[in-house]
């Protein structure tokens, strides 16, 4: 069986523009292992959500082949990315992203309900999720009853519930203060290391990058390490 | 006339789905970045349409009925004697008509759905959810 959940082989991708196109990332080749934690790093703009989207199929590159999970991703259709990225992808952004109207039980949910699991199914591993991470209490609350730091966290197993093999998280703790980035930086960690999950992680936090099992940085559409 | 209401109409159905498809373009995002295909997207708000077409047809045929039945018994609009042979004005409820126009407005409700549940369904997931 192959190791790798992620391998991609010349990867380009370019915005067109009004004047002409920007080229963004110019050649990207990578294989991530299972259980590997990665952090991408480099400046602001160099291409760092960019890479993350593609790599979790939210976007297609201009050209350059993705495997994710031993599945060529370049010949499917919209649809079946659609179920790929349901079935083997777990995104969390900067912003928490949870849905307004749900509570955040619910919002956990979310994945497994879009892959059509009946509810109760899934309220079992969703609680066992949010206690995980440390949100029993507040599995009825809505996200604007919870803290960022809080919300954050409720987003991370979000992107659990469908036993996602690959979490593509950009700037997860962009938006928190230093103790709630603590606290996110240790639950991502041990989270990885008990679920045998792979995380990338795009980051400007250094910190959180050293810890990482491997760093990429990306520099003028490349990866430079 | 009819053309009129029925133009406007299916217009305030357009705009409406059109306004509730842009103040959910975040959600649509996250939806189809948890893997919501196309078709579902659309199915959501083709029900949306339905459902308000169904709720504006029953309550339309309910208000119908019953300004028909007050004229029938209690002649609210009354004619004047000498110039009509009748005193008031006549009406004839065809369990037809009710169904022919029930049939009709749902079916616009259809047709003007279908516009903003496409252009939900084609939001691309990394436009819909950009940070700004
Ligand atoms: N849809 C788009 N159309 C045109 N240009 C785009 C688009 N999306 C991104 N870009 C450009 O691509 C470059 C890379 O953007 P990206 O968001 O990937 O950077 P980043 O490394 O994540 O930056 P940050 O650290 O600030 O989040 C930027 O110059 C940006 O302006
Ligand atoms: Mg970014």
């Amino acid at each position: 069986m192959n190791e790798n959940v992620l391998e991609a082989r010349e990867i380009y991708k370019s915005y067109p523009t009004a004047d002409g196109q920007i080229d963004v990332l110019l050649g990207i080749n990578l294989a991530i292992k299972r259980g590997e934690i990665v952090a991408v790093v480099g400046p602001s703009g160099v291409g760092k959500s960019t890479l993350l989207h593609i790599l979790g199929i939210l976007d297609r590159p201009t050209r350059g082949q993705l495997r994710i999970d031993s599945t060529q991703v370049s010949s499917l259709s919209d649809d079946q990315l659609a179920k790929l990225r349901n079935s083997t992808v777990g995104f969390v952004f900067q912003f928490h992203y949870l849905l307004p109207e749900l509570s955040a039980l619910e919002n956990v949910m979310m994945p497994g309900m879009i892959a059509g699991k009946k509810a109760e199914e899934l309220i079992e591993p969703a609680r066992e999720l949010l206690g995980r991470v440390g949100l029993a209490e507040r599995e009825s609350h809505r996200p604007n009853q919870l803290s960022a730091g809080e919300q954050q966290r409720v987003a991370i197993v979000r992107a659990l519930i469908n036993n996602s093999k690959v979490v593509l998280a950009d700037e997860p703790s962009g938006n928190l203060d230093f103790t709630n980035s603590q606290t996110l930086h240790a639950l991502l960690w041990e989270l990885s290391r008990t679920l045998e999950k792979t995380f990338v992680i795009a980051t400007h936090n250094l910190e959180l990058a050293r810890k990482a099992d491997r760093v990429l940085e990306l520099r003028n559409g490349k990866i430079v390490n | 006339m009819l053309c009129l209401i029925i133009l406007v109409a299916a217009f305030s159905i357009i705009s409406t789905l059109v306004m509730m498809v842009m103040e959910k373009t975040r959600e649509i995002g996250i939806l189809k970045a948890m893997g919501a295909t196309s078709k579902s997207i659309r199915k959501i708000f083709m029900w949306q349409g339905l459902v308000t077409g169904l709720l504006g047809t029953a309550s339309g045929c309910i208000i119908g009925y019953l300004l028909c039945w007050v004229q029938q018994n209690f002649k609210l609009i009354s004619l004047p004697a000498d110039i009509y042979i009748i005193s008031a004005v006549p009406v004839n409820m065809r369990v037809w008509d009710f169904i022919c126009i029930s049939a009709g407005s749902l079916a616009i409700c259809f047709l003007a759905s279908l516009y903003p549940a496409n252009k939900a369904a084609s939001l691309q997931p990394v436009e819909a959810i950009r940070y700004e």
